[in-house]
């Protein structure tokens, strides 16, 4: 079955940024903590990117944020991950979701593409971790292009306005 | 993808609404899309694209069916241009500036 039968019966969103950078920059700020502590509100994430291997991200505190395995992995360029959201418990009810990253070079730019999808219709951890997303992945790219990310996406717990 | 292009993209309402149905619901065809809007397949289709060209929907296939999601990230870039800029605190600390004054007003008018 391929991923995208799956999601036909679920629910997904799909998110886009253009980075002036290279996919292995990209790549590393994704998989490596000193990274992704400075973007992602102050989470560490840990793996080792080996396909079947957990990975998860963790909060300054040790709150577990997030964890999971990795289903697929093609660095620099694609990264498959089941996701089990774990700080709300109603949403560490509903089970894993599952992200692609795809990592694109086009000329200067690298074209970032987030995908997050569940199978379930009856859930609230897409909808609820779509809001958080966007933020994240403009950060990520002011990281990327100015050496600093957002202030507001450098601490845990997130602040959540109203989307 | 400058701001400038997410501007232009966002100037007109059909687009606005576009995004609005896509906010509602996501992962749209264009036949669904098209639905009450009024308007010829052909126009909604350029108006789709100038909203895929800024980056504001994504399109991936589903099996056959070409399907359109909302992607607000630059539409974030331009909230962290400039009320990022000030964050929170500062906006906090200015409105509680301005709910002092106002009651300092309100006092002394006593």
């Amino acid at each position: 079955m391929t991923a995208q039968n799956e999601n036909k019966a679920g629910e997904q969103f799909v998110y886009v940024t253009y980075i002036l950078s290279t996919p292995e920059k990209v790549w590393k700020a994704l998989t490596e903590r000193q990274f992704t502590e400075q973007f992602w509100y102050g989470l560490s994430v840990e793996c080792d990117w080996q396909q079947g291997s957990p990975w998860r991200l963790l909060a300054p505190d040790g709150t577990l944020a997030h964890t999971g395995r990795v289903l697929e992995v093609n660095a620099p360029y694609k990264l498959v991950l089941a996701w089990q959201h774990e700080f709300i418990s109603k949403l560490k009810a509903e089970g894993h979701t599952r992200v692609t990253f795809e990592i694109k070079q086009l000329e200067e730019m690298v074209k970032l593409t987030v995908v997050q999808s569940s199978d379930r219709t009856d859930g609230n951890t897409i909808s609820v971790m779509a809001r958080g997303w966007p933020l994240l992945l403009a950060s990520l790219k002011t990281l990327m292009e100015t050496g600093a990310s957002l202030k507001s996406s450098r601490h845990w717990p997130a602040v959540r306005r109203s989307a | 993808m400058d701001i400038d292009t997410t501007f232009r993209a966002l100037s007109h309402s059909t687009r606005r609404q576009l995004l609005d149905r896509l906010f509602e619901r996501n992962g749209q065809t264009l036949s669904e899309l098209c639905d009450d809007l009024g308007m010829t397949r052909q126009a909604v289709t350029q108006h789709l694209s100038i909203l895929e060209e800024s980056n504001l929907v994504v399109s991936q296939m589903s099996g056959r069916e070409k399907l359109h999601f909302l992607n607000p990230v630059p539409i974030h870039h331009i909230f962290s241009r400039w009320i990022g800029k000030y964050e929170n605190a500062r906006l906090n600390a200015l409105a509680l500036l301005k709910d002092n004054l106002e009651r300092e007003n309100n006092d002394s008018s006593k």
